[in-house]
Parts: structure tokens; sequence; C-alpha cells
């Protein structure tokens, strides 16, 4: 029984390991990617790579404590309001009295780091989500885009868009709605809406690049940078170059040339790029596989959740930290069009890795929850099959909250 | 009502959208395999080239220096000014400027650089994008170039590092050294010869940029010193003394060009080498291209009697005669046909003497006896076998091989002439090494004047060594002759050559000259003299040559030639320290030295009335004051020693012929 659900060893071990071993490569790759930058400009060579091992850390600490405290407190209304009203203020904050840095702002300045609320809105969205269209399951409903809770949550969402779009950082704002819409996709959205939604989007972006020409020679400069390899297509190029150069066994730690200021933001969005220059296509693969296998564990997570929140949850953590990170490799290497999305663990930001550390720390709470319930279950005894409903012959426990 | 929304359909729902998540991701795979597996190799050489930058940088040719390390010729970085005229035509039509710009410019470089103003605007007024305005200037002309354009702040102008040669002792050894053109590629000497090895290598640095142009540390293989050093054989002291000796020769025999070689018989090394008339290799393009010829090697020329201890050597091994051997001297020589008519040089006939005699008293008509007896082969054999006819194989450019007969077409004159070291021509090098061969014991040597090429880092890549060529003689032979050759310095006709103390044997040889058209009548002459010292144990050869001394009756080696070997051997012979044979009247090394500096003669100035300034005689002995008196004034001694007084007084001008008079004590 115990075997058959722990089938791939433990999605808990899984994740875990996944988790420890990104931080082992980020910690490698950050301090490559930015010891000449922090080496001329920050005074001390370990400046990014002692606050990495730092925020690494605190996620740590950030997972334990949410497996203690457990998603059903963190996902509970009034905790989310106050979660929630907090993420809404600090988004204020920030574009009242944030320092302008690259002529956004983004940040909090916490003189040790830079605290970045929008990423804490991604985490806040998809918990939101989780807690109420969860919620909306439990009572046998599909998510409709006219109702609540639906509504209620998109339109949140397109206030914390908003707000995060004007800092300027319309990535961040893609992301978040992004990641709103594949909730209601996952909440039972009808199909319908799906493509009044699409329809919609494609009405935003032909507005935006109406409004802003400058979107569509970004648009044709993403389908050929080398047209333009030292102006506008220059980060594009510059980072293919640095993936290229690496080839099938990369250039060796730290020998990297791109580095040299060649490619900007290298230690944060293009960790990518000089994690490939240095490790090549084997490097690059053995990133994939982690990141593939972290998939796997949160996708387990969530198939087995019995509880349609922690289902979505766990769901809502892959998309997050793994479909992210998916996104951020392909704008890398220029299949999609750049904007602004952390490579999760690999890239330097101590909001992003707390953020995600908390994430998996939700999901792995989910599967705490579940096991615990499976355990209870199976001393009194009272497991019902139902293998119409489950192809792989798995057991959903129905029940109320643990 | 709708139908139940299960979690069964959200988590489908989910596993679509983890599906296409992992599409995705299969998408970034393949975009990994394009860009790093199919483009990986040209993505590599982008990145490097954007980051490593060659850096060509010229380094400075490599030195020469003397057998004991003293500076001959050295390089050092200097730096070349240009002028990119499009770049300030740019600038004026910025300014609206009325085209003086260039003028100005040019008025401010002239007076630092010593060029004309205009000559400068006209070469930058044409406009292109590269003018030299000066290459390799002194350090001095750079640093004001540089205030200059600080001050003024000039805008096109620049500079290239450039390599410029340096001849630190001027015209000393100038012939054997040549000199470095333009673009730093020699010019002649060994400075041509071994351009390859001493040539300025070009070494490529490699630097590493970061985006923002910064120079990376760490990583620089910056390869310098490349250029190997060159160690000649000669030795500065021997060298410029012999440059002192044949100057003199020249003033005072008024001879159009001179040669002289000092060279260690056992070795082949050459210790000095001079030609005359020379030029300062700093300077070169101030002088004649002729003055660049190196007569030691590259002057074809008659030996004359010189070359009888040759002649001597052949007969000697082929039996024909032994030093004993009496023959028949009647002043002058003629066979039957009266194709050939040989006279001695007084045309006085010494009646019976042995062969030793023919070779000290340098008698014509045996030696063409000799000739005939040995005949046309034996004697172009000989003359081939000693060296004659070819290359010594010297490192140095330029080098001539002489004129040999074919012995088909030799009339039975030519032999007889050729005996006497006419009808053949050689260069001066050429005969020392075949006189040196008689020294040594028999062995022709290969001269060579590279004693080693020493890499950067230490390595000798090169060393000359004793190359012997040929055996033309034996020993025996070798050993009569040399014997022979004593006599010639110490009774013969090469006395002018004793040096007290020492023995040295030598032959002295005074050529008369082709004229151009084609006979000896009325000819000029070629005095010379070789010889080596001490006679026993040879440590020194040397050869002296004048080339049309203008003395009326003062032409003859033995007069002319053999003096420059005497003061200059005398005085290398003290300063290295080598014993004399005998001690006997013989002077001190003290002493010697004190000579040394009597030998500072002063000069004789002619006015331009043809008067005589007086020079001072105190302190000369004798022979001094007939040497600085040149035959234009006349001497009346009054007892002997050193001068300590003199009539008329030193500074009056007095007319030619004057009797001057000195007393000596």
């Amino acid at each position: 029984m115990n075997s058959r659900i722990l089938f791939f060893s433990n999605p808990k071990i899984l994740v875990l390991l996944c988790f420890i071993l990104l931080l082992a490569l980020g910690f490698v790759n950050v301090f490559s990617a930015s010891f000449v930058y922090a080496a001329t400009e920050m005074n001390s060579t370990y400046h990014f790579a002692i606050r990495y091992l730092l925020f690494a850390l605190a996620g740590m600490a950030c997972i334990i404590a949410v497996r203690k405290v457990g998603y059903y407190q963190l996902l509970n209304q009034n905790i989310l309001l106050f979660f929630g009203s907090l993420t809404l203020m600090l988004l204020i904050y920030v574009l009242a009295f944030g320092p302008e840095i690259n002529a956004a702002h983004r940040w909090i300045d916490f003189r040790f780091f830079n605290f970045q609320p929008s990423e804490f809105a991604k985490l806040f969205i998809v918990m939101l989500f989780s807690s109420l269209l969860g919620n909306h399951i439990q009572d046998g409903k599909a998510a409709n885009v006219f109702h609540t809770p639906t509504s209620l949550c998109l339109f949140i969402t397109a206030i914390f868009s908003f707000l995060v779009y004007v800092q300027p950082d319309l990535g961040t704002a893609s992301i978040i709605a992004g990641l709103a819409a594949f909730m209601c996709f996952i909440g039972g959205i009808r199909w319908i809406q799906i493509a009044l939604a699409g329809i919609a989007a494609l009405v935003i972006a032909v507005a935006a690049t109406w409004y802003a020409p400058y979107r569509l020679a970004r648009i044709f400069m993403w389908l050929d940078p080398w047209k333009d390899p030292t102006g506008s297509g220059y980060q594009m190029v510059q980072s293919q170059i640095a993936i290229g150069s690496g080839g099938l066994t990369g250039m060796d730690w730290g020998a990297g040339t791109s580095k040299f200021f060649f490619l900007p933001e290298l230690h944060t969005d293009f960790a990518f790029a000089i994690y490939c220059q240095e490790n090549g296509f084997i490097g690059a693969m053995v990133l994939i596989l982690l990141f593939s296998l972290l998939g796997l564990g949160l996708w387990t997570i969530s198939r087995r959740a019995s509880d349609p929140t922690g289902a979505l949850l766990a769901g809502g953590v892959c998309i997050l930290v793994v479909g992210q990170a998916v996104a951020n490799m392909a704008m890398v290497c220029g299949l999609l069009p750049i904007i602004g999305v952390p490579l999760s663990f690999i890239s330097y930001g101590g909001s992003s890795m707390i953020v995600s550390s908390i994430a998996l720390g939700l999901a792995l709470s989910v599967y705490d929850c579940e096991y615990e319930k499976l355990k209870t279950l199976e001393i009194i005894d009272n497991v019902e099959e139902d293998t119409s409903a489950n192809p792989h012959g798995l057991r959903i426990i129905r029940g109320g909250k643990a | 009502m709708r139908p139940r929304y299960t979690l069964t359909q959200a988590k489908t729902r989910f596993r679509w959208l983890a599906i296409a998540i992992f599409f995705v991701l299969i998408c970034v795979i393949g975009r990994l395999m394009y860009l790093q597996l199919y483009r990986g190799s040209q993505f590599s050489k982008d990145a490097k080239r954007q980051v490593v930058y060659s850096d060509k940088q010229g380094n400075p040719r490599g030195q020469i220096l003397d057998r004991n390390g003293e500076e001959l010729a050295v390089s050092i970085m200097c730096e070349s000014l240009y002028m990119d005229p499009s770049q300030i035509l740019k600038l004026e039509k910025k300014e609206a400027g009325d085209g003086n710009l260039i003028h100005f410019i040019a008025e401010l470089l002239a007076p630092v650089l010593n060029i004309d103003e205009n000559e400068i605007a006209k070469k930058c007024s044409d406009g292109g994008s590269f003018v030299w305005i000066k290459r390799t200037m002194s350090p001095k002309e750079s640093r004001e170039v540089h205030q200059l354009i600080k001050k003024y702040k000039l805008d096109g102008l620049h500079f290239i590092p450039e390599s410029r040669r340096y001849y630190t002792k001027q015209k000393v050894a100038a012939q054997v050294l040549g000199f470095v053109g333009t673009d730093d590629k020699g010019g002649s000497g060994l400075e041509h010869a071994l351009d390859r090895e001493l040539r300025g290598a070009i070494s490529e640095r490699k630097i590493y940029y970061d985006a923002r142009g910064g120079e990376l540390i760490g990583d620089l293989n910056n390869i310098r010193d490349t250029v190997p050093t060159i160690y000649l054989t000669l030795d500065m002291k021997i060298q410029s003394t012999l440059e002192r000796a044949i100057d003199e020769a020249m003033t005072t025999t008024k001879a159009v060009s001179a040669a002289g070689i000092i060279m260690d018989p056992y070795t082949g090394e050459i210790l000095g080498m001079v030609s005359r008339p020379t030029f300062d290799p700093n300077e070169f393009y101030k002088y004649k291209d002729t003055d660049w010829q190196n007569k030691c090697i590259g002057f074809n020329y008659e030996p004359g009697s010189v070359f009888k201890p040759i002649v001597g050597c052949a007969a000697l091994e082929r039996r024909i005669v032994k030093p004993d051997t009496k023959m028949m001297d009647n002043g002058t020589f003629k066979d039957k046909d009266n194709e050939i008519n040989i006279g001695n040089w007084d045309n006085k006939g010494r009646g019976e003497v042995t062969f030793s005699d023919v070779i000290k008293y340098s008698i014509n008509t045996c030696m063409a006896q000799i000739g005939l007896k040995l005949g046309e082969n034996n004697l172009i054999g000989f003359a081939e076998a000693f060296g004659f006819g070819q290359t010594t194989g010297i490192e140095l450019d330029g080098e001539e091989i002489g004129i040999l007969h074919d012995p088909r077409n030799m009339y039975k004159a030519d032999i007889a002439v050729m005996s006497l070291g006419q009808g053949i021509a050689v260069t001066p090098l050429q005969m020392l090494r075949g006189i040196c061969a008689i020294a040594n014991g028999g062995d022709l040597l290969k001269p060579y004047i590279v004693k080693k090429i020493v890499a950067p880092n230490g390595e000798i890549t090169r060393e000359g060594k004793r190359q012997v060529v040929g055996h033309p003689i034996s020993r025996d032979v070798a050993l009569s002759m040399r014997q022979m050759m004593e006599q010639v310095v110490a009774s013969g006709g090469g006395q002018a050559a004793a040096i007290k103390g020492y023995r040295i044997a030598g032959k002295t040889g005074t050529a008369q000259k082709l004229t151009k058209k084609g006979d000896y009548v009325g000819a000029k002459h070629i005095a010379s003299f070789v010889g080596f010292v001490p006679a026993d144990k040879p440590i020194y050869a040397m050869i002296v040559m004048l080339d049309e001394p203008q003395g009326k009756d003062f032409y003859y080696g033995g007069q002319v030639a053999s003096p420059v070997f005497r003061n200059t051997l005398q005085q290398i012979l003290a300063a290295k320290g080598i014993q004399p044979n005998t001690g006997e009247g013989l002077t001190s090394f003290k002493e010697l030295e004190q000579k040394e500096y009597q030998r500072k003669l002063p000069s004789l100035t002619i006015e331009q009335d043809g008067r005589i300034r007086v020079p001072n005689f105190k302190g000369l002995d004798m022979r001094g004051c007939t040497e600085v008196m040149q035959g234009k004034l006349k001497l009346e001694p009054n007892g002997q020693g050193h001068a300590y007084k003199q009539n008329p007084a030193p500074g009056t001008l007095v007319p030619q012929e004057e009797i001057i008079e000195v007393w000596f004590k």
C-alpha cells in the first residue's frame, strides 16, 4: 500500500532533493556570473554569493515554517485578507516611495537587499485562487468569470497587475495575469470564456502595440535580433552567443566570458545564459532535468491531493516555480520575447527566492496533510476505492478537512 | 443547472497544462541543441572574438655586442608621429575653419622636430588619413610633441611605437655592423645578413577586454624579449686600435681606400675589421653608398708580393724548391720568346741567392722561375686550395670571390706574373685567411664574426666555431714558410713592421693597379702588409691594405703598410699582456703606454694660403717629428731622445719646406 503511494519514491523527497540541488547549482552560478560585477562595482567579489547563501538559508527556513503552520492555515480567508492587504499596501508604497532603480519603482530598499513586492503578488494570486476556487470546486461548481468568487479574484488580479504594470514592470504584470488565467483554467472556466479571454488578450495586445509602436519593434527584434546586434538586439544576441559558446561541455566553471559586462542582468534574469556558457549542453540538460523532476514532484502532490484547495495550490505552485523557470529559459534562448522573469532558485534575488521557497513549502504542506489523512484513514480502515474516477488506481479520499 | 465540476476534472485540466509546459521545455531543449551543438563553434568564436584582442607589438631589434659584451648596436623603442589629415579636415568643417589648422599644427611641430614647416603642411594638405610626420623621434622630441598636443588640445596627431637603432660607437666597425633603414630592415653588413635573427619580432600579445573596454588583468601572456642578442668575435680594444691606426695611415698616405683585418689564425675569429672610407651608421643616409661597402670582403685587388708566400708554399709542397735551394737573380728575367719580362722592384740583381732570400727580399725574377716550374695547374690548384676564387663563408654580406685565371687559358707570361701576385684578384679577407693557413700550420679556416647568438632566455641558439675547410699544405711546409716570413720582418723588406721583443712573420706587397687602358704603365699602387705575431706561436694575424697611397716614391708596402701593422699590434700586444719572445731591447709596458700617449701625434694644419702652422713637438721622439712633418717641413735635429725645445715656436705660420730646428734629450 505504502509502496504504491510512494511510487516514484516520495514526491516530498523529490521536491526537497531538487530544491537543494537547484540551490547548489544556483549558488555556484550566481557567484560565477556576478563576481566580476561584484568586484568592480560592489567592492566585494562575494557580494552576491554571500547574499544568495543567506537567501537560500532564509528559503529553507520558510519551507520549514510553512510546513509547520500548514497550508490550510495560511489559506484561511482572514490570513489571505491580511496578506493581500499587506501586498497591496507594499505595491502602493513602492510606487509612491520606492527608490528609482533603472527608471522603475519596483523595490523597497532594505539596505541588505532590495525587496520586490510584485514577487509576493504572484504568490498571493496563486494562494487566493487556490483558496476561493478550491472551495468552489468543493461545492461542485466550476469557475465562472462573471460570478463570484472568480470575478472577485480576477478583480483583485487586475488591481495588482495594474499596480505592477505602472511601476513599470510589464513582465511581472503579465505573469500575474497569466497565473490568474491558468488558475481559472484549472478551476474549470468554460471554453467559451477561455476563447473570449484569448480574444480580449489579443485586442489588448494589438491596442498596446498600436499605442506604443516600440513594442512592435521589440517583437521584430525578437524575431531577428541579428539585424541590430549592437543596438536593440544586443541583449538577445549576447544571450545567444553566451549560450551557444558553451557548446557541448561548456567553458568550465567561472571561465565564461560573457560575465565581463557583455550580457547585462547576468546574475538575475539571464543567469541561464551564463549557466549554459559555463556548463554547456550537458549542464543545461542537468538543470532542465532538475526542473522537470521538481515539476513532476509538484504535479504528483497535486494529483494525489484529495482537497481541491490543496490540489489547486500544488498546481499553482508548479506553474509559479517550474512554469516560470521554463518561461525564463525559453526567453533567454530566444524562443519567447524577453520580459523580466527570474529563473527560480538559479537567478539571484531575495524576493524571488523566498517566494519560491514559500511556494514549495505550501506544496509540501499539501503533501503532509494528505499523508496524515491517509495514515488516519488506514488506522480506522475506512478507505474507499474509487477506481472509476481514478484510472491510475490511486486512492481518492473524500472528506472534510483533516 | 450546470453539471458538477469535480476535482478530477480540475486535475485533468492541470495535466493538460503541465503537458503544455513540458512541451515548451522540449522546445527549449531543441533550441539549446541548435544554439549549443549546431552553432556552438560559431558562437564560441564570436564569444572569444569579442573578448580577446591581439595587440601586435614591435619589440626592439636585437642588440649587437662585441665579444666582451660591449654594446655596438642597440635599439630602443621610440615613438613615430603621424598625422591623420582627414580627422583635421573633418574638425575644420565642423568649426568652419579657414583651412589653417594644418598650417597651425605644422608651425607648432616644425621647431620641435627640426623639419621645415612648409614641408609638413604640404605633406598633410593632400588629405588621406595617414601621413608620417617623423619616424622614430628621440625621447625629447616625442615628449615635446606630447606636451604640444596637451597644451593646444590637438587632434589628428597619433603615435606608433617603432624601434630605433643606435650605434653607440658611431663609426667603429661601421661596415661590419651595417645600418638599419626604415621599417627596421637591415640595410647592409650584419644588420642585413642577420636581419632575420635581429629583426624586432612582432610579438602578439593577447589582451582580454571586458565589454566596457577595460583591460582584464590576470590573463596577459605578454611576450617580450623575443629577440636574441648577438655577440661578435670583434674585440673593441683591438677594433678601435685598428681603426685609429688605419685612420692615421689614411691621413699620412692619403690613400683612396683602406682595409685592415685582425684575425685569430687558429680559430678564424675576426677580432677587428676596418674599412675606409667609412660612414656613421646612425646617419648612413648622409654618406655615399660606396662608403657602406666593406672593403675587407668586397674589394678585389691584385695582392702583389704578399701572394708570394702562397706560391712559395706550393713550390715547397711540390718539392720544386727547398729553403736552401740556390737560385740565380740577374735583376731581370726574360725567356727566349721575349714573352716574359720581369724585373725586380729596383731592377738590381743579387746574384746567387737561396729560396729563403727570394721570399725575404721579395725577388721577382726568381719567383717567376719558380712559378714557371710549378706550371699553371699547380699554381691555380694551390690558389684554390688556399681559398682564393671562392667566398670565405663569413657571415657578412657582399663578399667578392676574387678573380682567378682559368689554367687552360694561361700564357707563360700569365704564369710568371701570377707568381708575383699580379694577374690574380683577391679580397683582403681571402689573403689573410691564406696567410693564416701558413701561420697555423696548414689549416684553411672558415673565418667567422658571429661568436654566439643568445636567445632572451639565455639559451645559445648559435655559436661560431672553428671550422677547418681544407689542408692546402703540410705542416712542415707551413713551418718553413713561417720561418722565411719571419726573416722578411727581421732583416728583409718588412723591417718597418718589427716590434721589439716579438718574433714577427710577415710579407709586404706593392701591387700595381691595372690602369683603365689595361696595362700597368704609370700605374697606381696598392700597398699591403700581411703578417702574424708571435711568429712561432701566432696569436694575431693581420692584413693592412692601402689603396693608392699618394706619396711620390712613398707607396711601397714596406713603407706605408708595415708601420700600420707595427703600430696596431704593438698596442694590442701590450694591452693584452702578451709576453714577448725575448727581453732584448724591450721597453716595459709602462714605457709602451707612454709611447702610446706620445703617438697621439699633433696634426699638421695647412692654412689656405699654403703656409703651415708649426705644431708643438714637445715630448715626441725624432721619428714622431718626421711623421708629423709628413715631408712638408724639414727637421734639423739636435741631440737624441725626446724633443724639449723647438724653433720656430709652436703656432708660428711658416711656408712649406721650412727647416724646423728641434732639440732632443
